[in-house]
């Protein structure tokens, strides 16, 4: 089959869909959907609609990335459209479909926004939205808004065009055309995709093209979008003369399942395996699920844990092979869609492209978005993210996962790009507010980079668990005066030593958190407190005596009894028993348990009956 | 040296090519299997790849994902990833460490439920994160979690404390 | 190979392509610090103690995997380096003990080397105490891993270089630590045992067993026990590879380069190797004497053509005595080109291999055949001729003369009725078995003794008909002095064997003996002056029955006073321990006449010391080896195998007992080829650990420049 003769069978199906009179709904069940309660949803929509004997079309769909909006569900009647249902249950579905499917009320009151050409009066349309219109959607495009379980959804968006155009260039054609366009991995700071493929095709042996999708950004694509990661496999494959793959999925049944479907579809129209499109073009894909380890984003360890050896990452030698993430391939693939000079206009003109981010931690609207490099990170922090939230001051951000670095608040004018995000193009950003101990959450990040190191490099293996060691001790109340200087002292040896881009980033939280917020880990060290009063060492709970009601609520959720009291009493901490496991503090239905750390207010010894302690006065 | 090793290796089960190159995808299958990597499956996997079971043992130790001990009937996994700890990913982990009884890699005596403490989650905008059984939950409260484990089963969540 | 120039620390340093920037400083003596880097193991750049600059690269870069290029320019003292290389190091010593003084390892530690060499002492760091109790468990080596640093060489050396796929590292992150599926032991996770990685571990996480090392013995002999305790120094790992490998003449040859009695000494010899044989620890020492035996069976005699063919050296000697230890000597010297005559005064030659050993552990064809290859050599032996005085040997040409005269005189002990008729003694009465004679025995035989030759006159009297055979001795059961095997062998065959007794005196019954008075014993000793100390059992006096009694407790040389040779205690010649030369001029002795009785590998070790003695008499250079095997490059890679060291000892088929009890053919079969080369296989190579290159200290360089 040519390529001519596929898309027309995709749009004509697509069409035939288009115009029957069956409305679709749709519903995010990817990760953040289901996290969400999509999967309870998604029955109740189906039984509802058996029930009221509707004969509507239910599409799963990946993820749009308004995260907080999950369960998010979108209803299309033909002529209509779309339009999004935002934190949907499945009552509110119940509703959705009595009110739009049953009447024609699209209930403007429980939509969010609309996407489609037509307007609906009440409600947004989703170009208009600025968390939507600050994007540049080139990985993303289809994410969320296609049926990922169809090729023919993805080839009537243009799919699959990339890849046809691409098997009638030369070799050389292709990787001009790349890079051109300028697209980098990691974005905008590691090697142009034109350069590394060029380079193993001059390698002598045969290549492979290996996918990599184990970054939370790329399991989003492969649930959202898997022909746009799967067309970048063979666009990238055929430039670099790879005619076998891997594609490296984390282990996670629903993305493999995805992605392992639009394999086989794709083998079934002639578009894997031999002479793809009729060409002289084959490819083999062979789909793995890789079990979790962060040294898996370096090249040889992921290499060497496909040939089944133990993922240590080694110090040299060229690999038969081009590893590109899953969010560089999707973005080849809209490459060779749209052109090069398309894709070099996103960002900076001398570091042009996009960056998926995640956008997690004390934020008003977490989720996912794909941002051209240069955009400010406070714009994305506040415009897409809506700031810390009413009533929270932003304190920092977390840029870059794990291996990433504090930013303070006077930084969030930084553009995106390797200042904000330096450490191998993990899109993770996680805002914390003055309600988090930097120390604490950075002691946590090292013990996960610890336990991650591969074991090989002492700088990286020892000098991440002595990080993690002297953080945990300031935090439990151990530190020394001289624990900053160390700690920057070795995190700086650590990240110049280290044989890989593991042990070479593992410091970046540490030594950033000790460049911008020093005081805080001063203020553990010396003067025993922990200013977000997180740290149980430096923290006491209370119960304020204006609030508690008596209730058994407090007593009943203390695992160490530590809370005396009874009925119609003001309730007492024993600061002996309690070991701050801070149970309580959710537990009281009125917020009467407190935190300080410090000086603590006076509180009476032993419990005294509600409202006799303000009279008794505090003699 | 050994037999296997001269004659002609058969094809692996599951039809994975019998070289290194399939020993994840044979440590998964073992594992989905029994629920745990065996010193059998270990052997066996060995076998069929040319390998002593040391290097067998040796790859699969390297991933948190492989198990070598039975787990329980259910699995909870707590996120600790830094945007779940921040919203309260300690507090739930203590929670359902209270309800169940054990610490994080540990199995109940009665094999019910092993408790698992996650590095990161995958969609931490739905933080806190908990997976039981490999459902993902989001935005997880203290009481929410005990409510998850009410539903896997009415035994080691006896002790959930009503809806006031 | 296309030479490299580059240039280290202002140096211009030439290599050789494919070389790496370490193994290129320090060839040209330029030492950098390295811990994980070993010279037989590919490098892995943990340790970042190499780490150096290399201009237009971007950051410090491990010189242990870079490839040294053309044009390089190399520093390898910076500050930034030192700094990082002492942050490394730091790393490493704070999750290591700090007990140096109490390791096993210490001043041998490489990594104590470079702590010293960096000047590290203070620790800013915290302290890490690995959580791994010391594993004594395991057969041979102690596995420390609170001592580990995860260098990884071990691994290499167990992986790359033996292939033997036993240890592994285990786990990632912070439980990265070194191991087997599951924490097996050793023997269950398939280990050959070979050492490797003792070897390669630079500090004491992996150590041997100080109980599993010979004492004593320099660390080469130490490793290598069976060849170090072989008398005549056998190469005996060499010969069992060459079984392993199916090439038995060329394992003979091995043999034959030290002792001309391979077949002999294949059936007969006391093999202290197997007592030291470090697969003993394992399971079972490998069946080396039986391999001998196999390997002297198949000797097509292709080694003769690398023999020596000396011109004569003019110079005559004279041997007496043509036992072992004489007609060793005799051998390598006739092989050096001295003409050597040999006195037997027996009528046949061999010494006590003829006339001690009866023939079904030792048939008189296989003495024949070894003795008749002597004579080809030139010996010329002389039997029947009793030698009763020396000087009219040197008057008669012979420029030297070596006594190897054996203790052929009997001992009986000073009890009462000793001196009865039907009161033989051991050595009186296997000489006249082997030779012939008619015995008279009774029915009931006594022997008296626990040595070997105790057994031989048991099994010898049983196989002449005796009815009932009982044998007494003074040591408890499980430390007889006679092989386990003989004494297994005997018993099966009938004797009744009486531990634990001391005799106070022999039961004369109308002129012939009727039994003999024992007394049980809990234990004996000998005092300072070497009086034997009883403690005996009061009160358990009896009398064990016996119509024929025979003492095989000692027995003595007999040297003609006319010899004029210096004697000490018991009737040994006095003759110097290295030169075997005696008092008198030109006159050397070896063998059990200096010695007092001792085993036939001894006699035959004590006859190439005393050819190669004569040898520098006469003024020769003393070097007897020969190249008979052609030189062997062992491969160093074992291989995988899982259950290696299960594999049972093979042993060699023997008659049944009935059938043994009926005559003089010999009991023991021999090992079939099978059996031979599985046995073989059991060997642990020990000697392949000592191909392992040795690691150099900072210090070694520093001597260099």
């Amino acid at each position: 089959m040519t390529f001519e003769q596929l898309k027309n069978r995709a749009l004509a199906e697509q069409d035939a869909l288009k115009n029957s009179p069956a409305p679709r709904i749709y519903v995010n069940t990817a990760a953040c959907g289901r996290a969400a309660g999509a999967l309870s949803v998604l029955s109740r929509i189906r039984s509802e609609l058996a029930q009221k004997k509707i004969a509507a079309c239910v599409v799963e769909t990946g993820c749009l990335g308004f995260c907080h909006l999950d369960p998010l569900v979108a209803v299309e009647k033909p002529g209509r459209p779309r339009v999004f249902y935002g934190r949907v249950t499945p009552d509110t579905a119940a509703s959705i479909i009595a009110g739009y499917l049953v009447g024609d009320d699209p209930r403007p009151d429980l939509a969010c926004f609309t996407f489609g050409e037509a307007k609906i009066d009440g409600v947004p349309s989703l170009f208009e939205l600025p968390a939507w219109a600050l994007q540049a959607r080139v990985a993303l495009r289809n994410c969320g808004l296609i049926d990922p379980g169809s090729i023919a959804g993805y080839i009537a968006v243009g799919g699959y065009a990339g890849l046809a155009k691409v098997l009638a260039m030369t070799l050389e054609e292709a990787i001009a055309e790349i890079a051109v366009s300028g697209l980098s991995e990691p974005a905008g700071a590691g090697l142009p995709a034109g350069e590394k493929w060029r380079a193993c095709r001059r390698a002598p042996g045969p290549k492979h093209l290996v996918l990599n999708a184990l970054t939370p950004e790329d399991l989003f694509l492969i649930e959202g979008d898997p022909h746009a990661v799967l067309e970048g496999v063979l666009i990238a494959a055929y430039a670099c003369g790879a005619e076998r793959g891997f594609a490296c999925v984390a282990e996670n049944p629903f993305a493999a399942a995805k992605l392992k479907a639009a394999a086989k579809q794709l083998a079934k129209v002639g578009l894997l395996g031999d002479g793809i499109l009729g060409s002289g073009f084959r490819f083999h894909l062979e789909i793995v699920e890789v079990p979790a380890a962060l040294v898996l984003n370096e090249e040889t360890a992921l290499w060497r844990a496909l040939q089944g050896e133990r993922p240590m990452p080694s110090p040299a030698g060229e690999l038969p092979a081009v590893v590109q993430r899953a969010e560089t391939l999707a973005a080849v693939s809209a490459v060779f869609q749209k052109g090069a000079a398309w894709y070099a206009g996103f960002g900076p003109k001398d570091n042009p492209g996009t960056k998926v981010l995640v956008l997690a931690g004390r934020v008003a609207r977490p989720g996912v978005a794909e941002f051209p490099l240069g955009t400010p990170l406070g714009e994305i922090v506040s415009g897409f993210g809506g700031g810390a939230g009413e009533g929270r001051s932003l304190k920092a951000v977390l840029a870059g996962g794990p291996l990433g670095n504090w930013l303070p608040a006077s930084a969030l004018d930084l553009p995106l790009g390797t200042e904000v995000l330096p450490s191998g193009g993990c899109g993770e950003i996680t805002v914390a507010t003055e309600e988090d101990c930097l120390v604490d959450l950075t002691r946590h990040i090292l013990a996960h980079t610890h336990a991650e190191s591969c074991g090989r490099c002492v700088l990286c293996r020892e000098g991440t668990g002595q990080l993690h060691e002297i953080l945990a001790e300031i935090t439990e109340g151990k530190g020394k005066p001289d624990d900053p200087d160390l700690l920057a002292d070795l995190g700086a040896g650590v990240k110049a030593g280290s044989l890989c881009s593991l042990g070479q980033n593992a410091p970046n939280p540490v030594l950033s958190a000790l460049a911008h917020f020093r005081s805080e880990f001063e203020a553990h060290i010396k003067r025993k407190r922990c200013p977000a009063r997180v740290c149980g060492k430096f923290t006491t709970f209370y119960i304020l005596l204006d609030r508690c009601r008596g209730c058994p609520a407090c007593r009943e959720a203390c695992p160490e009894a530590a809370i005396a009291g009874g009925e119609g009493l003001i309730h007492v901490i024993d600061q002996e028993k309690c070991t701050k496991c801070g149970l309580c503090l959710p537990a009281c239905p009125f917020g009467a348990v407190a935190k300080a750390s410090g000086l603590k207010p006076l509180t009476p010894a032993a419990p005294v009956p509600v409202g006799s302690w303000g009279k008794k006065g505090r003699a | 040296m050994v037999a296997n090793q001269q004659q002609p290796l058969p094809k692996t089960a599951g039809g994975f090519p019998p070289d290194r190159s399939s020993l994840l995808s044979l440590l998964q299958k073992a594992q989905e299997e029994k629920g745990y990597l065996t010193r059998e499956a270990v052997a066996e996997i060995a076998r069929m790849l040319g390998l002593s079971p040391n290097e067998v043992y040796s790859v699969a130790s390297f991933f948190a994902g492989f198990r070598f001990a039975p787990p329980g009937e259910h699995t909870v996994a707590v996120c600790l990833c830094p945007a779940c700890r921040q919203q309260g990913a300690g507090l739930i982990l203590k929670t359902i460490e209270r309800e169940l009884g054990i610490t994080p890699g540990r199995t109940t005596s009665d094999k019910k439920y092993t408790l698992e403490a996650a590095p990161f989650c995958g969609c931490s905008p739905l933080a806190p994160v908990v997976a039981v059984d490999g459902g993902l939950h989001g935005r997880v409260t203290p009481i929410r979690a005990k409510e998850l484990l009410a539903q896997t089963g009415a035994c080691g969540a006896s002790r959930t404390i009503p809806a006031r | 190979m296309p030479a490299v120039v580059l240039t280290i620390d202002g140096k211009e340093v030439q290599t050789e392509k494919g070389k790496t920037v370490l193994a290129a400083a320090l060839e040209a003596g330029i030492y950098i610090p390295h811990l994980c880097r070993h010279p037989d193991l590919a490098p892995l750049g943990a340790c970042r103690l190499c780490l150096v600059e290399i201009e237009g690269r971007p950051g410090p870069v491990a010189s242990c995997t870079t490839p040294a290029e053309d044009k390089m320019v190399v520093k390898t003292r910076t500050p930034q380096q030192d700094r990082l290389r002492r942050l490394a190091l730091e790393l490493i010593l704070a999750a290591h003990p700090p007990d140096c003084t109490a390791c096993p390892k210490y001043l041998k530690c490489e990594l104590q080397s470079l702590a010293q060499y960096l000047g590290i002492t203070d620790q800013r760091l915290r302290r890490r105490q690995k959580p791994f109790p010391v594993n004594t468990g395991n057969p041979l080596f102690v596995h420390d891993f609170t001592r580990c640093i995860l260098c990884g060489r071990c691994v290499q050396a167990c992986n790359e270089l033996r292939g033997a796929g036993v240890l592994n590292f285990v786990g990632r992150g912070r439980e990265t630590h070194i191991g087997t599926a599951f924490g097996l032991p050793l023997a269950e996770a398939g280990c050959r045992f070979c050492g490797a990685c003792v070897e390669a571990c630079p500090t004491g996480a992996l150590r041997d067993k100080e109980e599993a090392l010979l004492p004593g013995k320099n660390r080469q002999e130490a490793l290598v026990p069976c060849r170090s305790t072989c008398p005549a120094q056998i190469d005996i790992p060499r010969y069992v590879r060459y079984i392993k490998e199916g090439k038995y003449p060329e394992a003979a040859a091995v043999i034959r380069e030290k002792v001309p009695f391979p077949a002999v000494l294949g059936r007969v010899c006391n093999h202290p190797c197997e007592a030291n044989c470090r697969r003993g620890k394992v399971n079972a020492p490998v069946a080396i004497r039986e391999l001998k035996r196999f390997a002297a069976a198949r000797d097509d005699g292709r080694r003769k053509k690398n023999t020596r063919k000396p011109s004569s050296t003019g110079r005559r000697v004279a041997v007496v005595g043509a036992g072992p230890a004489g007609l060793t000597a005799a051998y390598c010297l006739a092989r050096l080109g001295h003409g050597v005559t040999v006195f037997e005064a027996l009528p046949l030659p061999g010494g006590m291999l003829r006339v001690g050993i009866p023939a079904y552990r030792l048939p008189k064809e296989i003495l024949d055949a070894e003795i008749k290859e002597i004579e080809e050599a030139g010996v010329e032996i002389k039997t029947g001729a009793k030698v009763t005085s020396l000087d009219p040997l040197f008057k008669e040409g012979y420029s030297a003369v070596l006594v190897a005269a054996g203790t052929h005189r009997g001992q009986k002990l000073s009890i009462p009725g000793a001196g009865l008729p039907g009161v033989l003694t051991g050595v009186d009465f296997l000489r006249a078995v082997n030779l012939g004679a008619k015995v008279p025995l009774g029915k009931k035989v006594l022997v008296l003794g626990g040595g070997n030759v105790a057994f031989d006159c048991a099994r010898v009297a049983l196989r002449l008909g005796a009815a009932e055979v009982l044998l007494a001795c003074l040591e408890p059961a499980e430390n007889m002095l006679a092989d386990p095997e003989e004494i297994v062998e005997a018993k099966e065959e009938g004797v009744v064997v009486y531990p634990s007794r001391t005799f106070t005196g022999i039961v004369d019954r109308g002129g012939r003996p009727a039994g003999v008075a024992c007394r049980e014993i809990r234990s004996f000793s000998f005092d300072e002056e070497g009086r034997l100390r009883l403690d005996v059992v009061e009160g358990s006096e009896h009398i064990l029955p016996a119509d024929t009694v025979i003492f095989a407790t000692g027995q003595r040389p007999e040297v003609p006073p006319e010899f004029g040779l210096a004697t000490g205690r018991g009737g040994v010649i006095l003759a110097d321990p290295e030169t075997l030369s005696t008092g008198k001029e030109g006159v050397f002795a070896a063998g059990d006449a200096v010695t007092g009785t001792a085993s036939v590998v001894a006699a035959v070790a004590a006859g190439r010391k005393a050819a190669a003695a004569i040898d520098r008499y006469l003024g020769g250079d003393a070097v007897i080896d020969e190249k008979l095997a052609p030189a062997e490059e062992p491969s160093p890679r074992l291989g995988r195998e899982e259950g290696f060291a299960f594999l049972p000892r093979r042993q060699a088929p023997l008659a049944p007992a009935e059938e043994r009890h009926a005559g003089f053919a010999e009991a023991a079969c021999g090992l079939g080829e099978e059996d031979a080369r599985e046995e073989a296989r059991r060997c642990l190579q020990c000697d392949l650990r000592l191909k392992i290159s040795p690691v150099k200290f900072w210090a070694d360089y520093s001597l260099r420049k």
